[in-house]
C-alpha cells in the first residue's frame, strides 16, 4: 500500500477517534488528571535529587529535565499512536478477530499503528513535555540544535516502535497480553540518564533494549553534547531495529492460527 | 470453455496444540513438559470452483470447511498442498490479491460498532481506493438493495441483527471483489432477514457474476442458493456434485402421506410400501422412488384415500443422514 493511501487512512482513523472520544469527556479529564500527576510527581522526585547533588550520572538538572520531557514526549506520541493497537494485539490473536484486518489491502503492523490512535486524550502530556524540554534547554545555557533533536527524536520513536512490535509479536506463539507492558517498564528505566547503570545493565540498556539511545540521545542532540559518531550509530541502530522489528512480525504472522471453527 | 477461479490441490492444514493434565498439579507440571498432539484439520483437499459459480461449503462443526476457507482468503498457511485463487497464492497476502476477494463471518464484525456503518464504508473506500462516483453510486445501489438507505447514519451497536449484517454485506462488497466468502451470514438472524440476505446474495451473484463460497448450517441457505456442494467430513473431501445429485443419491424412498375415508389395516397397506407409521385413518409409507407411479396407482384404487401428500427428502434430511451415519458420500 501507498503512503498517500496511508496517509488518507491516518486521517480517517485520527477523525473517527476524535468523534469517539468526544463521547466520552469525563475520562478525558480523569486519564489527562491522572497522568499530569505522574509527569509531576517525576519531576518532584529528580528536584528533591538536585537539592542534594548537582549532577546525577554526570547529567545537571537542566539536561536531565530535557531528558524528563523526552521521555514524557515520546511516550505520549507512543500512546497517540501505536502502541494502544498493539496492545490490542493478543486479543485479536486469542479471538481470531486478527482475521478481519488479514484480508484487506493494508499492511497489518502499519495499520495497527495508526488504527486507534488517540490524539485526544494526549495533548496535554505532549504539550507538558515539550514545557520542559524547552525549560531544561534554555536553564542549560547550551546553544540549542533543533534539527539536531528532532533526528534523534525520530530515531529513538522508531526504536521504541520496533520493541514495541517486537514485544508483540511473541503474541503468535504464546498469547501474553502483558508483553506490552513488559516493555513499558523496561523502556521506563529510561527516564534516568543511562550514565548511572554499570557494566552489563547498561550494555543490556545500551543494545538489547537500548533505552539509551531512545531516550538519553535526542536531549544531549539539543544542547550540543552528541558527537556525530553517536549520532551515526543512533540512525543504524534504528535501522536495524526496524528491519529486524519488520522481519520478527513477518515471520510470525506465518504461526496466526486464528480461531478454528 | 469455464475458467477456474479457484484451484485447490492436495491442500492440508495441520494445528498443534497441547493438552494440559487436570488440576492444580498438572497445571505446574504442564510449565515443565506437555504433551504436543496435531490435529489434521484439513487433508489432502482438491476441487476447482469456476468464475460466477455458487457454491455450497458444508460440514459438521470441527470439519475443517472454515479452516479451509481462511487458507483459500489467505488468513492461514497451508501445511501442506497448493491454492490458487484469482491467480494469486493467497498464502502471500499481496494487497492485489486482497482487493479481488472479500469474507464475512457472521460471528465476528467489520464495521466498527461505536460509529455508524457509513464511516466504516468511507474508511473502506480509502483503503480498497474506490474512486468517490463509483463508490458513491455502488453504495446507493447496495443500501437500496438491503433497504438500509436510512440506517446508514445510525450507529451501529444500535442496530438490529439482521441490520448488522446488512451492513457487514454492505461493506463486503463496496470494493466489488471478484470472490466473496461466506462463514455462516445468516447465523442468529430471524427468518425475515434469511430471506432477504439470501435474495440480496441471489441477486448479486447473478447480476455480477461474483464467485461466491457460502458455509453454513443452514440447509435452506445452501439449497436456496447454490447449485453446487462440497461437502468436507473430518478434513476430507466427502462430496463435490450438484445438489440434486446428491439428494437423488440419498434419497432411494420418497415418503408418502395418506389420510383414509374409512379404517385401513397395516398388512393390507404393507402391500404398497414399508409402513412407517399407521393409525387406521392414516399413515406413512416410505415408496421406492422408482416405483412410486405404479404403488400410488394401486394405493388409490386400493384403498379409501381421503387425502394423499407425497413429500421429497429435504437436503438437511440428506445431509443429517450423512453426517450421523457416518456414510461415505
Amino acid at each position: 500500500m501507498k503512503l498517500k493511501q496511508h496517509l488518507k487512512l491516518f486521517g480517517q482513523c485520527a477523525r473517527y477517534e476524535v468523534m469517539d472520544r468526544l463521547d466520552a469527556a469525563v475520562a478525558f479529564w480523569i486519564v489527562t488528571g491522572g497522568t499530569l500527576i505522574n509527569m509531576l510527581m517525576t519531576v518532584i522526585f529528580f528536584k528533591s535529587l538536585y537539592l542534594k547533588t548537582d549532577r546525577i550520572g554526570g547529567w545537571d538538572e537542566s539536561r536531565v529535565l530535557i531528558l524528563l520531557g523526552t521521555f514524557f514526549l515520546i511516550e505520549a506520541l507512543a500512546w497517540a499512536t501505536y502502541i494502544r493497537g498493539f496492545n490490542r494485539l493478543p486479543r485479536y490473536i486469542e479471538n481470531g478477530d486478527l482475521d478481519v484486518y488479514l484480508t484487506k489491502p493494508v499492511r497489518l503492523r502499519t495499520f495497527l499503528s495508526y488504527r486507534f490512535m488517540d490524539p485526544m486524550f494526549l495533548w496535554p502530556q505532549i504539550l507538558v513535555a515539550v514545557g520542559l524540554i524547552a525549560y531544561g534547554a534554555g536553564r542549560s545555557g547550551a546553544p540549542v540544535n533543533l534539527l539536531f533533536y528532532l533526528l534523534l527524536l525520530a530515531c529513538a520513536l522508531i526504536i521504541h516502535r520496533s520493541l514495541t512490535i517486537i514485544f508483540s509479536t511473541l503474541n503468535f506463539f504464546y498469547i501474553v497480553p502483558q508483553t506490552i507492558y513488559l516493555a513499558g517498564e523496561l523502556q521506563k528505566l529510561g527516564r534516568y540518564p543511562i550514565t548511572i547503570y554499570r557494566g552489563a545493565v547498561r550494555l543490556f540498556l545500551s543494545v538489547v533494549v537500548p533505552v539509551a539511545a531512545i531516550y538519553s540521545l535526542p536531549p544531549r542532540a539539543l544542547v550540543g553534547d552528541l558527537s556525530l559518531l553517536e549520532a551515526g550509530g543512533a540512525v543504524v541502530l534504528a535501522a536495524v531495529f526496524h528491519f529486524a522489528g519488520n522481519a520478527l512480525w513477518d515471520v510470525s504472522l506465518k504461526k496466526y492460527e486464528s480461531v478454528q471453527g | 470453455m469455464s475458467v477456474p477461479v479457484i484451484e485447490v490441490k492436495k491442500l492440508s492444514k495441520n494445528f498443534t496444540y497441547h493438552k494440559k493434565p487436570e488440576g492444580l498439579a498438572g497445571t505446574f507440571k504442564a510449565l515443565f513438559r506437555r504433551e504436543t498432539l496435531i490435529k489434521e484439520a484439513v487433508r489432502d483437499v482438491s476441487f476447482t470452483i469456476d468464475q460466477g459459480e455458487f457454491i455450497g461449503f458444508v460440514g459438521p462443526n470441527g470439519a475443517g470447511k472454515t479452516t479451509t476457507l481462511k487458507m483459500l482468503s489467505g488468513i492461514l498457511y497451508p501445511t501442506a498442498g497448493s491454492v490458487r485463487v484469482a491467480g494469486f497464492d493467497p498464502a502471500r497476502r499481496q494487497d492485489e490479491f486482497k482487493r479481488k476477494i472479500s469474507i464475512v463471518m457472521g460471528q465476528k464484525s467489520l464495521v466498527w460498532p461505536t460509529l455508524p456503518a457509513i464511516e466504516t464504508f468511507n474508511l473502506l473506500q480509502k483503503m480498497y481506493e474506490v474512486p468517490d462516483d463509483v463508490y458513491r453510486a455502488r453504495l446507493k445501489q447496495l443500501a437500496e438493495l438491503m433497504e438500509v438507505q436510512d440506517l446508514l447514519q445510525i450507529q451501529v451497536r444500535k442496530l438490529s441483527l439482521g441490520q448488522r449484517m446488512k451492513c457487514e454485506l454492505i461493506a463486503a462488497l463496496l470494493h466489488d471483489p471478484q470472490i466473496l466468502f461466506l462463514d455462516e451470514p445468516t447465523i442468529g438472524l430471524d427468518v425475515v432477514s434469511q430471506k432477504k440476505i439470501r435474495s440480496f446474495l441471489r441477486q448479486h451473484n447473478e447480476a455480477y457474476g461474483t464467485t461466491i463460497i457460502l458455509t453454513s448450517h443452514n440447509m435452506d441457505d445452501v439449497q436456496g442458493l447454490c447449485r453446487r456442494l462440497i461437502i468436507i467430513n473430518e478434513g476430507r473431501l466427502g462430496y463435490d456434485g450438484s445438489i440434486e445429485r446428491i439428494i437423488a443419491e440419498h434419497s432411494q424412498d420418497k415418503t408418502v402421506k395418506v389420510i383414509f375415508n374409512k379404517r385401513t389395516a397395516a398388512e393390507d397397506l404393507a402391500k404398497v410400501g414399508q409402513v412407517i407409521r399407521h393409525n387406521p385413518y392414516e399413515a406413512e409409507i416410505a415408496i421406492p422412488s422408482e416405483a412410486v407411479a405404479e404403488r400410488i396407482s394401486a394405493l388409490l384404487a386400493g384403498f379409501p384415500v381421503k387425502d394423499i401428500n407425497i413429500t421429497a427428502v429435504t437436503l438437511e434430511e440428506v445431509i443429517a443422514d450423512i453426517f450421523s451415519s457416518g456414510k461415505k458420500t
